[in-house]
């Protein structure tokens, strides 16, 4: 299991975890929300830190197993 | 002093005031861009002082209980941010205002800035275009304040106004300003079942809500049509039913916030819808089942007032394309978003025109606001035009310097601007950021011995950029 981090309601569209993700895992969709891509994940945290919406929350995830 | 009576006005015969003191820089307001203004200029060197007329620092980050320092974090807020962060006072980009004044309090020593509270600017001392001093009102009756450079960050343009330089106050028509709100902050609240509800995950669930008070005639309706504007105070017990929640809900409409006859119907206003919506959350919201209201706040939420009229009128245009300027001092990322002037709700599109020369409704990120626009003409979200990582805009130096006056500079929420400008720029860290950038430009046009409009840019870009300001740097070629 790995934490990632995931979108829930709420989001406002600030772009502040945009800017903070040093993977660059979020893009924006207007009219939508943010959304974090799972695989460029590496489940710092600092998005949850930045969004002031607090839209944004701790996952767990299975690895994939091949 | 002695006055004589001449047609509805008093004429002093003899005026003489005295002198208090003489400074390098003084700055008008201590709001978030006074402190970032006085704290750059002071750390450059010179002997500084912020006048403000309350008896705080932070101005409507602090005494508004706007708890919520947006945009993006550099430089002098940097700073600040991690300062709150030490007294547990900042997470989610929610601050606690109280530590906050106290963090204020605590960077003017360090820097060496002076400061006088409860000192408001009442007028200006120019000679030729070139504005020498300010009046001050203090309890000795008026003083003068000597300065060789000045920064309006009065939110007003006080000083710009007293001192007869060019302004502009709300939409273009009639002058009127976007909506005033008077925060108010709830104690006793269980943050986590809030978080956690239907509630606050589910926007549809709120339109319902609202739906059923109108139908049941709640006047709560008639105030503010999106409730989901509430900012947690960090710090204060989580977790355990007792959290405080700050609240932007109540709005005053048709406001002319530099009149104080209607100064003073906001406040009042401003309260009795605090305690309408206090009960309603009460009455409604999970979570607020035992919240009361604590305090509503000391300086009304004025969004938006009077503004200079400077070398560059920032507009909603900037904003849309995410126009890029030559003369960068910060960056935002915030679109526009203007609280309903005459009406309930909030507006993020505005008629104008695209690049190709047509008219549409030009909206950015994050919708339309809860007001949609007509449907004569396309709407148009510019957003979507712009590649990836660019999604940030440029004030340029130009709107910070008023047209005619010299010695002067603006920062704050009363840079040169349009509505819509105004409504994108005004976040605290940017304001804070345009204040490190007024305040560094006046330390650098007295060592070069030039007026603050013929500051050498690229030498200013640099400094700030050397002072961790960030001015785009690291997501384009400025070029410096
Ligand atoms: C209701 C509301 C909600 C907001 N929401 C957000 C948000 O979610 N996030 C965000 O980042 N920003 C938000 N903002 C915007 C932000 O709070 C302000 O734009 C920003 O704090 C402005 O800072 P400033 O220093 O330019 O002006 P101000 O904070 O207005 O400071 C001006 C200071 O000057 C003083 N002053 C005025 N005239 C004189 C005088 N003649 N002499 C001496 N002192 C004087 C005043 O007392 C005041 O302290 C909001 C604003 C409002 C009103
Ligand atoms: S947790 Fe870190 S890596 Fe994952 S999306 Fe958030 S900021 Fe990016
Ligand atoms: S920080 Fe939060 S509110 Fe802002 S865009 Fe990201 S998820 Fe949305």
């Amino acid at each position: 299991m790995r934490s990632i981090y995931r979108v829930r309601g709420g989001c406002t569209l600030c772009a502040m975890c945009y800017y903070v993700c040093p993977t660059k895992a979020i893009s924006l969709k207007p009219n939508v929300t943010a959304v974090i891509d799972a695989e460029k994940c590496i489940g710092c945290g600092q998005c949850a830190d930045n969004c002031q919406a607090e839209a944004i929350v701790r996952v767990e995830r299975k690895t994939d197993i091949h | 002093m002695r006055y004589s009576m001449e047609n509805g006005h008093i004429r002093a015969d003899t005026r003489s005031i005295p002198v208090m003191d003489e400074y390098d820089v003084v700055v008008c307001g201590g709001g978030v861009a006074g402190v970032g203004a006085g704290l750059a200029a002071a750390r450059a060197g010179l002997r500084t002082i912020i006048l403000e007329t309350y008896g705080a620092l932070g101005g409507l980050a602090t005494l508004g209980l706007v708890n919520i320092p947006l945009d993006f974090v550099s430089g002098l807020g940097r700073e600040m941010i991690d300062e709150l962060e030490k007294l547990d006072g900042h997470w989610h980009r929610n601050s606690d205002p109280e530590k906050h004044k106290l963090v204020l309090d605590r960077m003017m020593k360090k820097y060496g800035c002076d400061v006088l509270l409860v000192t408001p600017l009442i007028d200006t001392f120019v000679e030729g275009d070139t504005v020498r001093g300010v009046v001050v009102q203090t309890k000795t009756g008026p003083q003068v304040i000597l300065g060789k450079r000045f920064i309006d960050a009065s939110g007003d343009s006080d000083l710009v106004y007293f001192a007869g330089g060019a302004v502009e106050c709300g939409r273009e028509s009639d002058g009127i300003s976007m909506a005033c709100s008077l925060e108010f902050m709830l104690g006793g609240v269980d943050w986590e079942a809030y978080i956690n509800s239907d509630l606050k995950q589910n926007d549809p669930q709120w339109i319902r809500l609202l739906a059923k008070c109108k139908e049941d005639g709640d006047p709560v309706t008639q105030i503010e049509n999106h409730l989901n504007w509430m900012t947690h105070l960090p710090g204060r017990p989580q977790h355990c039913g007792k959290d405080e929640v700050s609240i932007c809900i109540a709005h005053s409409r048709m406001c002319r916030p530099t009149d104080n006859r209607d100064l003073t119907r906001m406040y009042i206003e401003g309260r009795e819808q605090a305690d309408l919506f206090s009960r309603f959350i009460k009455k409604n919201i999970p979570g607020f089942e035992h919240s009361y209201l604590s305090q509503t706040a000391a300086l009304l939420g004025v969004r938006e007032s009077r503004r200079i009229v400077g070398e560059y009128r920032f507009t909603g245009e900037d904003i849309a394309y995410a126009r890029k300027k030559p003369d960068v001092i910060t960056i935002s990322q915030h679109g526009f978003d203007v609280h309903g002037i005459e009406t309930v709700g909030n507006q993020k599109w505005f008629r104008g025109r695209l690049p190709d020369g047509s008219e549409a409704y030009i909206t950015n990120r994050g919708g339309y606001g809860s007001l949609a626009p007509p449907t004569d003409l396309p709407t148009v979200n510019m957003t979507e035009l712009i590649p990836d990582g660019l999604y940030f805009y440029d004030i340029p130096y130009r709107s910070l310097i008023p047209t005619q006056l010299d010695g002067v500079l603006a920062a704050g929420r009363n840079i040169s601007s349009n509505i819509f400008g105004q409504s994108g720029s005004r976040l605290i860290l940017c304001c804070m950021s345009m204040g490190e950038a007024a305040g560094t430009a006046a330390a650098l046009s007295l060592e070069h011995g030039v007026q603050p409009r013929a500051l050498d840019v690229p030498t200013l870009q640099r400094t700030l950029i050397r002072q961790g300001l960030n001015i785009g740097q690291d997501y384009r070629d400025i070029g410096v």
